[in-house]
């Protein structure tokens, strides 16, 4: 199921609230913990054995490491090796089996992808090495460890939730007024966000990418698209996830910090799905030696960190390039450019960072290789600086657009507390907007009478 | 800072919404069909472990919420106003004209497209050679094509008439190439399409079919000041962008309604039907006041003298037909849709005397049944 629905909004959510807050403290866990099942089950049914499976296995390796952790180090190392070994395999498996056997030019096994998996497992992976380097204690109830794994909220597009700053939360949380309604605010703005902002401004990517002969101007403009569309919907699953976390009385960590307003790309990756970054470095880049063992040996973790990262976003080599691809300019920075940056104004470090960004999501997106020699050609002028189609949809996207560029940045945040005591009405008014943009999506009128 | 009273009234005002929306939805009965889009609603799905274990029960379940969703063709409009209010000059596909008439998009087909048609155009007119019965061909182009200057500036969207141009100029000399599109851009600024949806009107259709009775060699009927049948018509473009904000078409006669005896072969059975449908007048499809339906095959026989046309037809000829009927004894309305035999042996079976060939570009370039012609 998704968030941007309307059976999540009118039937399942409605549903889960309910019967969550009739029900005694003690009873929430094992409800919220049948309603993750149904919500993960929804697409997919067959694949909630692989879920439940999932907990099983991750919760068995925390009590292990539990057990073994005073008696025997050694033990406990031996448990979280194979737990991280059996995660990464049935990531593999599931996510990129077929990109390696193409490679061999074998036939695919064509397995949908579990929902989540590519979040969930990181977490599962962290679980028993945080109880390993003494960062929390292990869960001893199946039920919290079951609801902890299959979350909903953050289920399907994360954020990267550790069990470290939630699993006490699993046993004490308190919902309260005040955090159910900074959920309620927060839920409808990344609503707004995925369904008004990100859907929209998608078609005009999704018209650019279908066009072979784009002028530079449109190719810009479709990617200029893509960067908003991208942004918005995942920060927009996160603010989501945190809303709806919120009104379950849970606090997760924040994903996204208003990333097209960095100076540098080092900046932009702080900013841009944190949970993930925060991830790599705390589980890959600082075991690896992280910066102290010289610097060859840092760009080397680097590349490595930047490699993995970008393999993680999809089973596709252009992800593999989006990677490198950062890996350079996050070496090059460190290098030297970063100091060089110092002397510069800061209109020249936002121009920079926004280019090497946008330009990035090019390889990000299109995933075809001939494709994208293509658009890059496009980007460049192959087919002419400007045509009427560019106009046509600068003209229809103008408005979009520049609401796009405000709603990057911490102004419509600044706007929204301004407005705070319209908040129930503005709720209400998102609310019915995006309703109407979801009702429309299924809205499916046939020329021909239709039975 | 904000009070706890507000904070509560604002929790009370999400629970609201969402519970009214899904209370709307149990309580309100639910609709079979919605006129408005022209199709069966979903209903409620049947639970069953197996629909649940393969995924099924789910997917109805979803289609079944959006389907019998309260207010559903109102919220259509809203998000209709709001892509308005952004400055849009479209929506779902269709695009608001500078008169006020909505007009749809239109892409080119892939060229294997093309390719297809023009093959089996050849097929068909082979036979037709062979069986020594006349072929003609009218590709009827939209406003699309006819009204460009009617669309916001720049529209990116196909020229219709270049498919034209590309099967006109491909296909077997032996079929007679009928120039719709000349006769309408002849006429292009009268009432020869809807505003408010995909058709020609009675005016349109009169020109393309005193074309193609010229090609014929007949004399067409004169045209005869128009009859209103209707002038509350809201048509499939209306439906499509949520644009309800459009004033309604005028649905016209522009020649005596004859009547004439009908046979109409679904499932193969023949059933007497009227060519007119009257009660149509009453609800949102008003164009299907003529012939309108899903019929594999629908012989009219007209009253007059002479030969038998066959029409392989869309929509298009609903609203043509009647200018044919003083000039054939019969019509033979043929739909490649639902006709699934061999179109040659109807043609010698029945004595067809004439052929035509008569589609709108955007449903011909998007027809995948035209091997059924060559058949």
């Amino acid at each position: 199921m998704i968030f941007s629905s309307l059976t999540f909004l009118f039937v399942f959510l409605p549903c889960t609230l309910a019967v969550y807050y009739a029900l005694p403290r003690r009873w929430r866990n094992v409800w919220l913990f049948l309603a993750n099942l149904v919500f993960y089950a929804w697409g997919e049914p067959v694949y909630v054995l692989l879920m439940l499976a999932t907990v099983v296995i991750n919760y068995v390796a925390g009590r292990l490491v539990g057990k073994y952790l005073g008696a025997d180090r050694s033990k406990a190392r031996l448990v979280v090796i194979v737990n991280c070994i059996v995660n990464l395999a049935i990531l593999v498996f599931f996510k990129y089996s077929d990109l390696f056997l193409s490679l061999f030019k074998l036939p695919g096994l064509g397995l949908a992808l579990p929902i989540g998996i590519s979040f969930y497992t990181f977490q599962n992976i962290s679980y028993p090495i945080d109880l390993y380097r003494g960062e929390s204690a292990p869960q001893r109830s199946f039920v919290k460890f079951g609801t902890y794994v299959s979350l909903f909220p953050q289920l399907i597009a994360g954020p990267i939730v550790r069990y470290r700053d939630i699993g006490e939360q699993l046993s004490k949380r308190r919902e309260t007024t005040s955090r159910f309604v900074s959920g309620i605010r927060r839920f409808s703005v990344g609503l707004c966000k995925k369904v008004l902002l990100a859907n929209n401004i998608g078609q005009l990517w999704e018209l650019s990418l279908s066009n072979t002969a784009n002028s530079a101007a449109g190719a810009w403009l479709g990617i200029l698209a893509f960067s908003f569309q991208l942004y918005f919907d995942f920060s927009g699953y996160s603010d989501m996830a945190i809303g709806l976390g919120r009104m379950l009385g849970f606090e997760f960590l924040e994903n996204f910090n208003y990333p097209y307003i960095s100076k540098s790309i080092t900046e932009f990756w702080r900013r841009w799905h944190i949970s993930l970054g925060s991830w790599f470095r705390d589980y890959v880049y600082i075991p690896l030696g992280g910066n102290r063992k010289g610097f060859a040996r840092q760009l080397l973790n680097i590349a490595i960190v930047w490699s993995l990262t970008g393999f993680w976003h999809g089973a596709s080599w252009n992800f593999l390039l989006w990677g490198v691809y950062y890996a350079f300019w996050l070496v090059i920075e460190k290098a030297f450019l970063l100091k060089f940056f110092e002397k510069l104004p800061a209109f020249i470090r936002h121009v920079y960072t926004l280019v090497i960004v946008i330009f990035g999501w090019v390889l990000f997106a299109v995933e075809d290789f001939s494709a994208l020699l293509t658009y890059l050609a496009a980007l460049f002028g192959a087919n002419g600086g400007i045509d009427g189609g560019a106009l046509y949809y600068l003209r229809n996207y103008a408005a979009v657009l520049v609401i796009c560029a405000l709603a990057s940045t911490p102004l419509a945040k600044r706007l929204g507390a301004r407005l705070e005591k319209f908040a129930p009405v503005l709720t209400v008014l998102a609310l019915l907007l995006c309703t109407a943009y979801l009702v429309n999506s299924t809205y499916n009128p046939f020329l021909y009478l239709r039975f | 800072m904000i009070g706890k009273k507000q904070l509560r009234v604002e929790i009370i005002v999400f629970l609201l919404f969402i519970v009214i929306g899904s209370a709307l939805f149990v309580i309100l009965p639910d609709r079979n069909f919605s006129e408005q889009e022209n199709r069966l609603l979903s209903s409620a799905p049947q639970f069953s472990l197996d629909a649940v274990k393969s995924g099924k029960f789910m997917r109805e379940f979803e289609s079944y919420v959006s389907d019998q969703f309260p207010l559903r063709d109102k919220f259509v409009t809203l998000k209709a106003v709001s892509e308005l209010a952004l400055g849009k000059t479209e929506n779902n596909g269709v695009f608001f004209c500078s008169d006020g008439s909505l007009i749809d998009n239109y892409t080119a087909p892939a060229d294997s497209q093309l390719e297809d048609a023009v093959r089996s155009l050849s097929r068909i007119s082979a036979n037709c050679e062979q069986l020594g019965v006349p072929l003609y061909l009218a590709l009827i182009p939209g406003a699309s094509a006819i009204n460009r200057d009617k669309l916001p500036a720049n529209a990116p969207l196909d020229d219709q008439r270049d498919y034209i141009t590309s099967i006109y100029g491909q296909v077997d000399p032996y079929i007679r190439s009928i120039d719709v599109s000349g006769a309408l851009t002849a006429h292009k600024d009268e009432y020869i399409f809807f505003r408010t949806d995909h058709h020609w009107t009675a005016l349109g259709a009169y020109y393309g079919y005193a074309q193609t009775v010229t090609a014929m060699g007949l004399s067409p009927l004169a045209l005869e000041s128009g009859r209103v049948l209707s002038n509350s018509f809201f048509g499939t473009a209306y439906s499509k962008s949520g644009a309800t904000w459009v004033s309604p078409d005028i649905l016209e006669a522009r020649v005596p309604l004859y009547s004439a005896a009908s046979l109409d072969y679904n499932s193969g059975v023949a059933t007497p039907v009227s060519i007119y449908n009257p009660e149509q007048l009453t609800r949102k499809d008003k164009y299907s006041y003529f012939l309108g339906g899903n019929s594999p095959l629908r012989v009219i026989y007209s009253g007059f003298t002479g030969g038998k046309l066959l029409i392989i037809r869309d929509s298009y000829s609903d609203i043509e037909t009647p200018y044919f009927l003083t000039h054939f004894s019969e019509i033979h309305l043929l739909d490649l849709r639902y006709y699934k035999g061999s179109v040659k042996d109807y043609i010698a079976d029945s004595g067809i005397t004439e052929a035509l060939v008569n589609y709108s570009v955007a449903n011909f370039s998007a027809e995948g049944n035209l091997f059924l012609l060559g058949r």
